[in-house]
């Protein structure tokens, strides 16, 4: 069953691997791949600051959206009420007019590039990307915590554990492994919404590839060695959340019968 | 201590238009064992909820050892960790090995080192027969072995009062002996417990006194064996007879 399973995924891979080659190839007026190879160096550079960038958010993200997360699940109404805000206000509009709020207004108005140069942009994008990123760990955060059963919290009360040590050492222990695999959906999002930071002007990997794509009207040369690039990203990254959520799952789960 | 252990006034709740406490007065002495009976829905477990501050009643006091029990109070936790609690669905912390789910409370709450509330868990899970599964988790024990884990987690804190919410309907009847045993040796030892319970045979025979509650009030309450010898209500006949009246199955 288990080398079945292997040989299919083998071969939808190759499949799909095979059409996207051919349709590479085979661009009407042809595509010039040898232009992105001239620009390698760019477009590593232009990686680095994607991984940079996503990174930075990603903690920052994590940071935001725990404190809003715990937040939600505190006793204190302001508390409650500030996360709620926060989330709402974040999930409820683009990432792209947050990222031009963010530059053009509250960076500006703040005088941000005295202080930080020519670093401005790629410091304001992250920490847009980390503040967008934040709503929606605060929501992973909140799920995983309402997820556990309320019997719990009633046990831990009732033995005279306060709300923050039944949330410590009682309920947080036995969401985290819950959170994984949303988590790492998030940092695969982060990792790709961070290339609308090229509007901005962030000299990251899809800047590189824009660039690209103006300068010799090669869209297919520019795009698609892109993508791939940002698959050899977000598939590791998934790879991983299956293995981390394998190993934090403590007894070896029932086999499925599929029917 | 002078006085009731437990003293309960005017106990009302309301759940939307169902009423599940309709004024409840109850007081327990230090040393009673009381099973409180009756049909589901009659306020059993809303009654042992409030005891604790689980559950915040719509009116009346609950005062344990004299200090009053309010849900969401600053004291709260202070007065939770004098009272026991014991639930039907065992609520074993599943991250924590037997001994951990015991020595949590003693460590957090009371600041116990280590080493000594290891050496009392350990003792306390000796005496509900666990010694040899300390270091086993949660599902890898069976419902009893679980139950009894609780009962030793709700002992750890030394409480002055324990309380049974229907410990052992979730078990097999062959499971549920080796809990009510344990139980039985706790009721022997002086330890005061409030039990909501359908084993009419262990109120019968293990409790000083039942309770019998039905719509929200205590509809008769004496000492044990008249209670169930001679049911005053024809409720409690009717329900008694229903349930077998505790007699030997």
């Amino acid at each position: 069953m288990k080398a079945r399973e292997r040989i299919v995924r083998v071969a939808v891979v190759a499949a799909a691997l095979a059409l996207i080659a051919e349709a590479a190839l085979s661009v009407p007026g042809g595509a010039d791949y040898a232009k992105a190879w001239d620009r390698r160096a760019l477009f590593a550079s232009g990686l680095v600051t994607t991984l940079l960038i996503s990174h930075g958010a990603l903690a920052l993200g994590l940071l935001l959206g725990g404190a809003a997360g715990l937040a939600r699940s505190s006793r204190s109404a302001w508390a409650d009420q500030a996360a709620v805000t926060y989330v709402e206000i974040v999930r409820g509009t683009p990432f792209l007019v947050q990222l031009y709020i963010l530059y053009f207004c509250v960076a500006r108005a703040a005088r941000l590039q005295d202080a930080l140069g020519s670093a401005e942009a790629a410091i304001v994008g992250a920490v847009g990307l980390g503040i967008f990123a934040g709503a929606y760990v605060a929501e992973i955060v909140r799920a995983a915590i309402e997820s556990v059963d309320r019997g719990q919290w009633e046990a831990a009360r009732s033995l005279g554990l306060s709300h923050g040590q039944t949330l410590r050492r009682v309920i947080l222990p036995q969401c985290l492994r819950r959170m994984v695999p949303p988590l790492t959906g998030e940092a695969v999002s982060l990792v790709k919404e961070s290339s609308l930071l090229s509007v901005i002007g962030v000299a990251e990997v899809t800047f590189h590839a824009k660039n690209l794509a103006s300068a010799s009207y090669d869209t297919f040369a520019a795009y698609l060695p892109l993508a791939a690039l940002y698959l050899a990203v977000t598939l590791p990254l998934s790879w991983l959340s299956r293995r981390l959520e394998a190993r934090l799952t403590p007894t070896p789960s029932l086999p499925v019968t599929r029917l | 201590m002078s006085g009731p252990l437990v003293r309960i006034r005017g106990l009302r709740k309301r759940w939307g238009g169902v009423t599940a406490l309709d004024g409840v007065d109850l007081d327990v002495a230090p040393g009673e064992v009381v099973a409180v009976i009756g049909p589901s829905g009659g306020g059993k477990s809303t009654l042992l909820r409030c005891v604790n501050g689980l559950e915040a009643p719509d009116a009346g006091t609950v005062e344990v050892e004299g200090r009053p029990v309010r849900a969401g109070a600053a004291d709260i936790d202070r007065v939770r960790a004098r009272i026991g609690m014991v639930f039907q669905a065992f609520h074993l912390f599943p991250h924590l090995t037997a001994l951990g789910n015991v020595t949590l409370a003693p460590r957090l709450v009371r600041g116990e080192s280590a080493d000594a509330a290891d050496r009392r868990g350990r003792a306390l899970l000796d005496r509900v027969g666990l010694g040899d599964r300390a270091g086993a988790r949660p599902d890898q024990l069976s419902g009893g072995q679980r139950q009894r884990v609780a009962i030793a987690r709700a002992l750890a804190m030394e409480p002055s009062l324990l309380l049974f919410d229907e410990p052992t309907s979730a078990l097999d009847p062959e499971t549920t002996g080796e809990v009510l045993d344990v139980m039985r040796d706790l009721a022997r030892s002086g330890t005061t417990m409030i039990v909501v319970t359908h084993e009419m045979a262990f109120a019968r025979e293990c409790s000083s006194r039942t309770l019998f509650m039905d719509g929200g009030r205590i509809a008769e309450d004496g000492p044990s064996p008249a209670l169930f010898a001679e049911p005053r209500s024809p409720r409690l006949r009717a329900f008694l007879a229903r349930t077998h009246g505790g007699a030997p199955r």
